[in-house]
C-alpha cells in the first residue's frame, strides 16, 4: 500500500515530535510518529485518550499552541500539484500556512457545541472561508455555495438555515454544519478529529455515513482519529495504532483487525466486546499509563507488557520498526529477528 | 574516595539536614492531605505574597490605629499656637559638629515675610532637641480605660512642636491626627460590612430559598439599589442626619447609609449560591430529616460557602472606606471635631491650599495604601478560597 | 427583538416608581418640615413672613396632607408639569435649576463612559494576548492603583498639577471670561479645553475594572475551540482574534454599563465638586448642606431614573449585538 502508489500521496509524516516545554518538564505527546495519507483513502488513527492523535493531527495544520508546544523535529511533506511542502518548516502563522488551512486541508472538530463562534451566523463563517481561499467572486456567489454545501450534508432548509446562529443549531446538526465548512473549498485531506464523540449513537452513524458518502463523491481522504475501534474499523482502509505519543503499529485494515502484532493492539482487541464472535471474558490491558513526563527510554509500553523480555524491551534506546509481513509494520522487539 | 574528618563531619550535618528537610516536606504534605478546607485556604492564601504583605502591614495600621493614644506623639485636637501650616519638621541624625547622634530635630522658629505677608517657617540651629522614645507625658486614658502617661516618642518639651507631616490650619499635627483618623476610617468598613453582611446573608438567603413572590420583591429592591448611583443617595440621606447629632450617633449613621447598598452585591451572591446547592443532596437529606428551614438555610447552605462571604467582604470593605473618605471630604460625613481621614482631606480641597502646604495631602496616601492593601487581600483571598478562579 | 424591548419597558416602571419613592422618602427625611426650614432660612435674611403666608405654602405644596398624598401631589406634577416644588436656596422652581445643569452632566457622563471604554478596551485586548508581557504588568499596577484611587483625589492631584505648572486655578468647565456669556464658537472651543480634564479623572476610575473584565474573557475566549476552527479554515491571526474572541468578550462589558454608569454618575458628582463645575453635582451638594429637600430629592430622581434608562439601553444594545441573549430572552 504505501510504498508502491506514491503518486496517490497527498501526506507524508516522518518522525514527527511534537513536544510541550513546560517548566515542570517536557511533555512529548508526539515522539516520531510516521504516517502516510493516500488519494481517496481513509487512515484510521487509534489509541487511547492522551496517546498523541490528536496532537498529532493539530500538528498538521500548526493548531498547536506554542508557547508551549513545538514541533521539534521531523517532517510534514504535503504532496500538492506535483510540488512538496514541508509543513512543520512553515511558520503558523505564515501566509503559506494559512493558505493550506481550509484550503488543501480541511479539519473538524470533537465538540461541535463550541466550534462555531457565537455570534456570527453559521452561514457568515462558511462564507468566510470561501472568501479568504478565494473559491467565489463575491459575497452572494460564496453564500449560495454555502447554501449547497448545508443542503449537501442534510441539513433541512439550508436557505433559512443558512441564517441562523450556531446557538439554534442541535448538535448533529452543528457537527453537519461544520463538516460543510471543513469541505466549502474542497479539500485533498480531511482530518475529522473524534468527530462523533459528543453525538448520539444515531447521529454517530448518520455523520459517518455522510462522511464516507462525501468521500466517494469528491474522491478526498481522511484521516480520521477515534478511540472508537469500531469506528475506525468501519470507515478506515488503513489504521495506525498509536501508545503514549509513538505509532506502535501500522497496517491495513484487515491485517490489523486479523492479525494485529503489537501486544498493545492485541491488548486493545481483547478489551472489547465483540458482536458477533463467541462470548468471552473481556481482558482489560494490566498497570497504568505511565506519566507522558517521565517516558521510559526504551519501550514505551514495557511496563504493561504481558511478552515483556527483560534485557531486551528496556534497553534504552527507540524500538526499531519492523515490516512483520508486507505493509504491515510494528514497533516490538517480537518481531525483530535481530534481536530474538 | 578518601575524606578528611571535616569533610565527613559536614556531609554529615549536610545528609542530616537534607533529611529533615524531606521529612518536613513530606510532614507538610501528609498533613494537607487531611487538612480542614480552612486550613488549605490559608496555605494557599500564604502563597501569594502580595497578599500576605498586605496583610501584615494591614494589621499593624489598625494596631497603631487603635493604640493612637500611645502611637501618636498628641492628641488630635492639640493645637501648637504660633505654628499654623508649619511644614514637617526634619529630624537630623548628624550633629553640628558633624558626629552622628541620636535622632533630634530643631525648633522651628516663624518669621512674617513683609513682602508676601505669609510666614516662614525655619530651623533655629541652637536650640536641638532629642527625639525620646517612651517619653513622660501629661496622663492619660489608653483605650479610655487604661491609665498611662508614656507615649511612644516625643519630646521632653512637650511644649515644642514634633510635627511629623506638617501641621494644619490650627496648629494641630497631621501625623497624630492620621493615626487617630485611622479609627473612624478603617473601622466604618468593619461596622458597614457587618451590617451588610447580615442584611445580606438574611435576605439573599430568604429571596433564594423560598423563591417566588418574595424572591421577586426583594429581586426588584435589589436592581433598584445596584442600578442607582450611590454618591446622591448617600448625600441626601446624610443631609437628612439631624444637624445636632454627637459623634457616636453621626458615626452608626453613616455606617447604616453606607451599607444601604452594600448588602445588595452579598444577597446576589447569598441567592446564587442557595439556588444552586437547595437542590444538592445534603440539604435534601436535612430536609428529610426534618430540619426547619431556618435550620436548613443557617445551619447548612450557609456554612457551605462561608469562604465565598469573607472574600466578599473583604472586597467590599475598601468601598465603605472610600464611601466615608469622600462623604467626609464632601462635609457630609463624620462631622468635627471628630476626625475620619475624608475630613482630613477636606481642609485639603482648595489648590491653594495644596499648592502652599502640600502636605496636607498625607492622609491621601493612608486612604489609597489601606485601599490597595485590602484589594490585594481580598484577590488573595479569593484566589486561595476559589481553585477556579483566573491565577491558575 | 421588539418583544424583547417592550418587556424590558414594562420591567422599568416598577424600577422607576421605587427610584421615586425613595427620593420622595429623602424628601420627608429630615426632622422638621420643608416649610419650617424656608421660614427659618427666611428668617435669617430678616423677612419674617406672618401665619397666613405659611399656610399659604402648606396649600401649595400640600404639606399639611398626609405623606401619600404629598407623594401622589408631588408625582402628578412632576407628570403633568414637570414641576418638582420650589428651591429656597435658589429661590427658583427645582425644575428650572435642573435643567439648567443637567445636560452638562449628561455630557459629562456620557463622554466619560465613552473614554472609559476608549482606553479600557486597547488595554484589555493587548493585555490578554500578550499575557505575561512587561506590558500586561504595567496595565495591572496602573489597574490596581487607578482601583484605589478615589477620583476626587486623582482630581485634586490633577488640579495641584496644573496649577503648579501653569500658574492658573480649574475653576470649572469655563474660562472666566466667558462663564456668563452667551454661546459661541468661542465658548464651545473653551469649553472643549476645560472638559477634558474632569471626563479624563472620571473615566479613569471604572477603566481598571473594565480592563481587568475584559483581560479575564477574553484570556478565556481565546482558547475556546471556535477559536481554532476559525483558525484551521484558514483566517488571518489580526482578523481572527478581533472578529471572534475579542467580539465574544466585549459583550459581558455591554452588560457592566449597568454597574458603570452609576459609578460614573456618582464620580461625576464628587468631581464636580472638587473641580468647581457647572453641573448638578455641586447643586446637589450644596442642596444638601442646607438642607433643601426638594431640590435634593428631584436631583436624586432625576439622576437614578437617567441611569436606570442608560442601563436599559444598554441592554437592548447586548441583546441587539448578542444573538444568543436575543434568542434566550425572547423565549422566556
Amino acid at each position: 500500500m504505501p510504498k508502491d502508489n506514491t503518486t496517490d500521496l497527498i501526506l507524508e509524516i516522518k518522525n514527527l515530535k511534537t513536544h510541550f516545554i513546560l517548566n515542570a518538564g517536557t511533555i512529548r505527546a508526539v515522539d516520531g510518529v510516521d504516517l502516510t495519507i493516500s488519494r481517496g483513502k481513509t487512515l484510521g488513527v487509534i489509541g487511547e485518550s492522551g496517546c498523541g492523535k490528536s496532537v498529532t493531527a493539530h500538528s498538521i495544520l500548526r493548531l498547536i499552541p506554542s508557547p508551549p508546544g513545538e514541533i521539534v523535529d521531523g517532517e510534514i511533506l504535503l504532496h500538492r500539484d506535483g510540488e512538496v511542502i514541508d509543513i512543520a518548516k512553515l511558520k503558523p502563522t505564515e501566509e503559506a500556512m494559512r493558505n493550506i488551512r481550509g484550503d488543501d486541508i480541511g479539519m473538524i472538530f470533537q465538540e461541535p457545541m463550541t466550534s462555531f463562534g457565537p455570534l456570527h451566523t453559521i452561514g457568515d463563517q462558511i462564507t468566510e472561508t470561501i472568501l479568504i481561499h478565494k473559491k467565489a467572486a463575491d459575497k452572494s456567489e460564496a453564500k449560495s455555495q454555502a447554501v449547497d454545501l448545508l443542503r449537501q450534508v442534510g441539513i433541512p432548509n439550508p436557505e433559512q438555515r443558512v441564517d441562523g446562529y450556531p446557538h439554534e443549531f442541535s448538535g448533529g446538526m452543528r457537527q453537519r454544519a461544520m463538516i460543510a465548512m471543513a469541505l466549502c473549498c474542497s479539500p485533498m485531506l480531511l482530518i475529522a478529529d473524534e468527530p462523533t464523540t459528543s453525538l448520539d449513537v444515531t447521529i454517530e452513524a448518520q455523520i459517518l455515513e455522510l462522511l464516507a458518502d462525501l468521500q466517494a463523491q469528491t474522491g478526498m481522504a481522511i484521516m480520521l482519529i477515534s478511540h472508537n475501534l469500531a469506528i475506525v474499523s468501519e470507515m478506515a482502509d488503513d489504521i495506525a495504532v498509536m501508545y503514549l505519543g509513538k505509532r506502535v503499529e501500522f497496517g491495513t485494515t484487515d491485517a490489523i483487525f486479523d492479525n494485529p502484532l503489537h501486544p498493545y493492539t492485541q491488548g486493545l482487541w481483547r478489551s472489547i466486546p465483540s458482536v458477533d464472535g463467541p462470548l468471552e471474558k473481556l481482558v482489560p490491558i494490566p498497570g497504568v499509563v505511565p506519566s507522558p513526563r517521565d517516558l521510559p527510554s526504551g519501550c514505551v509500553f514495557a511496563s504493561r507488557c504481558s511478552e515483556f523480555m527483560p534485557g531486551i524491551c528496556d534497553q534504552p534506546k527507540p524500538v526499531p520498526i519492523v515490516e512483520a509481513d508486507p505493509d504491515h509494520f510494528v514497533a516490538c522487539y517480537l518481531y525483530d529477528n535481530e534481536q530474538v | 574516595m578518601n575524606q578528611t574528618p571535616i569533610h565527613a563531619f559536614f556531609s554529615r550535618i549536610a545528609s542530616g539536614y537534607i533529611r529533615w528537610r524531606e521529612t518536613r516536606a513530606k510532614r507538610l504534605q501528609e498533613s494537607l492531605y487531611y487538612a480542614s478546607q480552612r486550613k488549605l485556604v490559608w496555605h494557599a492564601f500564604n502563597r501569594h505574597k502580595l497578599a500576605r504583605i498586605s496583610l501584615v502591614f494591614l494589621a499593624i495600621l489598625y494596631f497603631v490605629s487603635v493604640f493612637a493614644d500611645f502611637f501618636a506623639p498628641f492628641g488630635p485636637l492639640k493645637r501648637f499656637k504660633d505654628f499654623n501650616d508649619a511644614p514637617p519638621t526634619s529630624i537630623h541624625l548628624i550633629k553640628a559638629d558633624g558626629r552622628l547622634s541620636r535622632p533630634h530635630i530643631y525648633e522651628t522658629k516663624r518669621e512674617l515675610n513683609t513682602d508676601t505677608f505669609k510666614y516662614r517657617y525655619s530651623e533655629d540651629r541652637s536650640k536641638p532637641h532629642s527625639i525620646r522614645f517612651i517619653v513622660r507625658t501629661e496622663p492619660y486614658k489608653l483605650l479610655g480605660f487604661i491609665p498611662m502617661q508614656h507615649k511612644l516618642f516625643g519630646l521632653e518639651n512637650r511644649q515644642v512642636p514634633l510635627l511629623l507631616f506638617g501641621s494644619d490650619r490650627l496648629g494641630r499635627d497631621v501625623f497624630s491626627r492620621i493615626l487617630f483618623a485611622g479609627r473612624i476610617s478603617l473601622f466604618i468598613g468593619f461596622g458597614g460590612v457587618l451590617v451588610a453582611f447580615i442584611l445580606g446573608s438574611i435576605l439573599g438567603g430568604i429571596s433564594g430559598y423560598y423563591g417566588g413572590v418574595v424572591d421577586e420583591a426583594i429581586q426588584r429592591v435589589i436592581e433598584v439599589l445596584i442600578s442607582v448611583p450611590d454618591i446622591p443617595i448617600w448625600i441626601a440621606l446624610s443631609a437628612a442626619l439631624p444637624r445636632d447629632w454627637g459623634t457616636i450617633n453621626i458615626y452608626f449613621a453613616i455606617t447604616l447609609i453606607l451599607s444601604v447598598r452594600g448588602w445588595t452585591g452579598l444577597a446576589r451572591v447569598v441567592r446564587g449560591r442557595i439556588i444552586s446547592l437547595r437542590e444538592e443532596e445534603f440539604a435534601l437529606a436535612a430536609k428529610a430529616a426534618g430540619a426547619s428551614d431556618r435550620r436548613i438555610i443557617f445551619k447548612h447552605l450557609l456554612p457551605a460557602f462561608s469562604s465565598y462571604l469573607i472574600v466578599h467582604m473583604t472586597l467590599a470593605i475598601p468601598g465603605m472606606i472610600l464611601g466615608e473618605t469622600a462623604l467626609s471630604f464632601l462635609g457630609l460625613g463624620i462631622r468635627p471635631p471628630a476626625v475620619s481621614w475624608g475630613t482630613l482631606l477636606q481642609e485639603a480641597q482648595d489648590v491653594n491650599v495644596l499648592a502652599n502646604f502640600p502636605w496636607m495631602l498625607i492622609p491621601a496616601l493612608f486612604v489609597v495604601g489601606a485601599i490597595l492593601m485590602f484589594n490585594f487581600v481580598g484577590d488573595g483571598l479569593r484566589d486561595a478560597a476559589d481553585p477556579y478562579s483566573s491565577s491558575r | 427583538m421588539r418583544a424583547f424591548i417592550v418587556r424590558r419597558l414594562i420591567l422599568i416602571i416598577p424600577l422607576l416608581f421605587l427610584i421615586s419613592v425613595i427620593s420622595f422618602v429623602t424628601i420627608l427625611l429630615p426632622p422638621g418640615s420643608y416649610v419650617e426650614t424656608y421660614v427659618q432660612n427666611l428668617e435669617r435674611t430678616g423677612f419674617i413672613m406672618d401665619q397666613g403666608q405659611i399656610e399659604a405654602i402648606y396649600k401649595q405644596y400640600g404639606l399639611d396632607q398626609p405623606a401619600v398624598l404629598q407623594y401622589v401631589l408631588w408625582m402628578g406634577n412632576f407628570l403633568l408639569k414637570g414641576e418638582m416644588g420650589r428651591s429656597f436656596i435658589y429661590q427658583r422652581p427645582v425644575k428650572d435649576v435642573i435643567m439648567e445643569r443637567l445636560p452638562m452632566s449628561a455630557i459629562i457622563a456620557l463622554a466619560s463612559l465613552v473614554v472609559t471604554w476608549l482606553i479600557a478596551v486597547p488595554i484589555g485586548i493587548y493585555s490578554a494576548l500578550r499575557q505575561y508581557s512587561v506590558g500586561d504588568y504595567v496595565a495591572t499596577v496602573i489597574g490596581f492603583v487607578g482601583l484605589a484611587l478615589p477620583n476626587f483625589l486623582l482630581a485634586l492631584a490633577i488640579g495641584y498639577w496644573v496649577f503648579a505648572g501653569t500658574g492658573r486655578a480649574i475653576t470649572g468647565l469655563f474660562s472666566i471670561e466667558y462663564k456668563g456669556a452667551p454661546w459661541s464658537i468661542d465658548k464651545f472651543v473653551d469649553l472643549l479645553g476645560n472638559i477634558w480634564l474632569p471626563i479624563v479623572v472620571i473615566a479613569s476610575a471604572g477603566t481598571a475594572s473594565l480592563i481587568r473584565i475584559l483581560r479575564a474573557t477574553l484570556l478565556d475566549e481565546k482558547n475556546k475551540q471556535y477559536v481554532t476552527t476559525t483558525r484551521a479554515k484558514g483566517l488571518p491571526e489580526r482578523r481572527l482574534i478581533m472578529k471572534y474572541p475579542v467580539r465574544v468578550a466585549i459583550n459581558p462589558l455591554i452588560s457592566t454599563i449597568g454597574w458603570t454608569l452609576p459609578f460614573i454618575v456618582s464620580g461625576e458628582i464628587i468631581v464636580s465638586q472638587t473641580l468647581g463645575l457647572e453641573t448638578l453635582g455641586p447643586v446637589l451638594l450644596a442642596a444638601a448642606l442646607g438642607e433643601d429637600m426638594f431640590l435634593v430629592g428631584s436631583i436624586v430622581m432625576i439622576l437614578s431614573s437617567l441611569t436606570v434608562v442608560g442601563t436599559l439601553l444598554s441592554d437592548i444594545l447586548l441583546a441587539w449585538v448578542d444573538p444568543r441573549i436575543r434568542f434566550e430572552r425572547i423565549r422566556t
